[in-house]
């Protein structure tokens, strides 16, 4: 408290942002790249109230996912196959990909969670843990990561927006990159007033998806508020804040709008490639639609923290 | 379909404090909800960008100069369905012009502007029209240079001049066909040899990646 208090209210409000920023942050003002839902202007925006969000979150992983049941009889091939559909799904929209031994531990846990040997997690333990995969994860960034990752946040404007739309303001790349070592350091030291000052920014962003989660797809999702989540909804939530990817738009929902947003952009592929390729990918590192280092947070320590929590454990 | 007037907004900006406890230093401009907007930086040379507004504000940077002294310009898109002749290219031989038939085209500002586009949205070319008919439903544009162009489909994209002085107002999209000139990927990794840096090297494609790392398809977790 006493060193929250010397740097100042503003300096840790800073800080936080930009500790938030490095974890999960995306990089542009959302542009108009949405597909038009109808002939005019609207688009869809990740921080508005979308009157269409619920359509849009039934069409991207309600359709693009397969999810196995929950009753106690569910087969291990079901959920083998529910892991394998949502591995798929993230590595096409970030490329992150899912390991092997992550796989195998999700199934087990999905089992035990469906015959009761393992228990759902709930939206708090969720967050604290992801907030403690936040603030571990900065403690051990090198000066390199902390570059790459500010370049991978950072607009064609040359500045760097705090989630997609910028809801909680915007940093320059030298703010961002001096604030992060700053938050690295505290980090390091096991400052209690950051995880205060940081969990609620994990919270709103997990609670914004558990809620919307749970009215666009209630077969799902419908009692997540109350009952907690499986570990593969974890993971999948835990990816979708990372990358601040809101699990909407279809395959080619999602290819349409990476087109549109390339020819917004009014580059040849020479010159993109000259100046900032992007993956291919809509989310994610160099991601079309939002450029984010997601891999900071969505990460094997990350999962591992929210599967000890299934199985019994706590988080480490 | 809304057919309204292009509004051009001067900007105008609130400046959130520096100060204790308060956000980084954005630029906060009134807009209208969910329009989205070309954002254009006055007296910089940065471009502007396109920016979608969410529930009456467009957040946007400190312009180069350290302040807020950006022209909105609302974009309108119409997003017609457009017809292009002819809508089939050979492309070793490809034609001189193309006609362009739809609705709305306006040369009251300037020519409408004309922008190709390859199936993966990047800008193969530019060109002004020549003509526009008296009742706005057909255009005449020079063909692109089509010599660096392969085989595949093609989005034409006509947008009209505003009196705003800018290019935001969008008619709509018509496509083409090129063929006769299929993509070679040399090494089979499929990346065709104009998207990958490495055309001869089946491990990697992407002009800054060293090997495996740089777009994290090596990222487990």
């Amino acid at each position: 408290m006493k060193l929250m208090k010397s740097l100042g209210q503003g300096r840790l409000t800073l800080v936080v942002l930009a500790l938030a920023s490095a974890a999960f942050m995306s990089v542009a003002i959302f542009s108009a790249a949405a597909v038009p839902t109808k002939k005019g202007t609207n688009h869809s925006g990740p921080c508005g109230a979308d009157a269409n969000l619920n359509e849009q979150v039934r069409r991207g992983v309600g359709s693009e996912v397969h999810f196995a049941s929950s009753n106690s009889k569910v087969s291990d091939a079901q959920v083998a196959a529910s892991v394998e559909s949502i591995a798929g799904f993230i590595y096409e929209r970030s490329n992150l990909g899912m390991s092997e031994a992550t796989k195998k531990r999700l199934i087990a846990a999905e089992l035990g969670v469906a015959r009761g040997t393992a228990r759902r997690i709930s939206i708090e333990e969720m967050t604290d843990s992801l907030t403690q995969a936040v603030l571990a994860r900065v403690a051990t960034l090198t000066d390199e990561e902390i570059e790459r990752a500010a370049e991978t946040f950072t607009t064609q404007m040359g500045s760097i927006f705090t989630r997609a739309c910028g809801k909680w303001g915007v940093l320059s790349k030298g703010e961002f990159v001096e604030q992060v070592k700053t938050a690295r350091d505290w980090s390091r030291r096991g400052n209690s007033a950051v995880r205060a000052a940081l969990r609620p920014f994990v919270q709103e962003e997990v609670n914004e998806r558990a809620s919307y989660l749970s009215h666009a797809l209630p077969e799902q999702f419908g009692n997540i508020e109350s009952d907690g989540v499986t570990p593969l909804q974890a993971v999948l939530i835990t990816y979708s804040v990372a990358a601040d990817d809101r699990l909407t738009g279809s395959k080619s929902d999602i290819a349409a709008m990476m087109v549109e947003k390339r020819m917004d952009a009014r580059q040849t592929r020479a010159e993109k490639q000259a100046q900032n390729p992007d993956s291919g990918r809509p989310y994610g590192v160099k991601g079309v639609l939002y450029s984010s280092p997601a891999h900071h947070l969505l990460n094997k320590e990350a999962v591992d923290n929210l599967l000890s929590i299934a199985e019994g454990g706590g988080i480490k | 379909m809304r057919n309204r007037i292009l509004v051009v907004m001067s900007a105008v900006m609130l400046f959130i404090g520096w100060g204790c406890g308060s956000p980084p230093p954005t630029c906060l401009l009134s807009c209208q909800h969910l329009v989205s907007y070309s954002v254009v930086p006055v007296g910089c040379t940065t471009g502007g960008t396109i920016t979608v507004c969410i529930n009456g504000t467009l957040r946007v940077a400190l312009d180069c100069n350290g302040g807020c002294n950006y022209v909105l310009h609302e974009r309108i898109n119409h997003n017609l369905s457009l017809s292009a002749d002819p809508s089939s290219v050979y492309l070793p031989s490809p034609p001189s012009s193309v006609t362009i038939t739809g609705q709305l085209f306006n040369a009251t500002y300037a020519m409408p502007m004309v922008e190709y586009f390859d199936d993966y949205g990047y800008l193969i070319g530019t060109a002004l029209a020549t003509s526009v008919s008296s009742n706005g439903t057909v255009i005449n544009v020079p063909a692109p240079d089509l010599s660096f162009v392969y085989s595949g489909t093609y989005v034409v994209r006509v947008t009209n001049k505003t009196s705003s002085g800018f290019y935001v107002e969008v008619v709509g999209t018509a496509t083409m066909t090129g063929y006769g000139r299929d993509r070679p990927d040399s090494d089979g990794d499929g990346w065709y040899d104009d998207q990958d840096c490495h055309p001869y090297d089946p491990s990697r494609w992407d002009c800054n990646d060293p090997g495996c790392g740089e777009f994290r398809e090596c990222e487990l977790y």
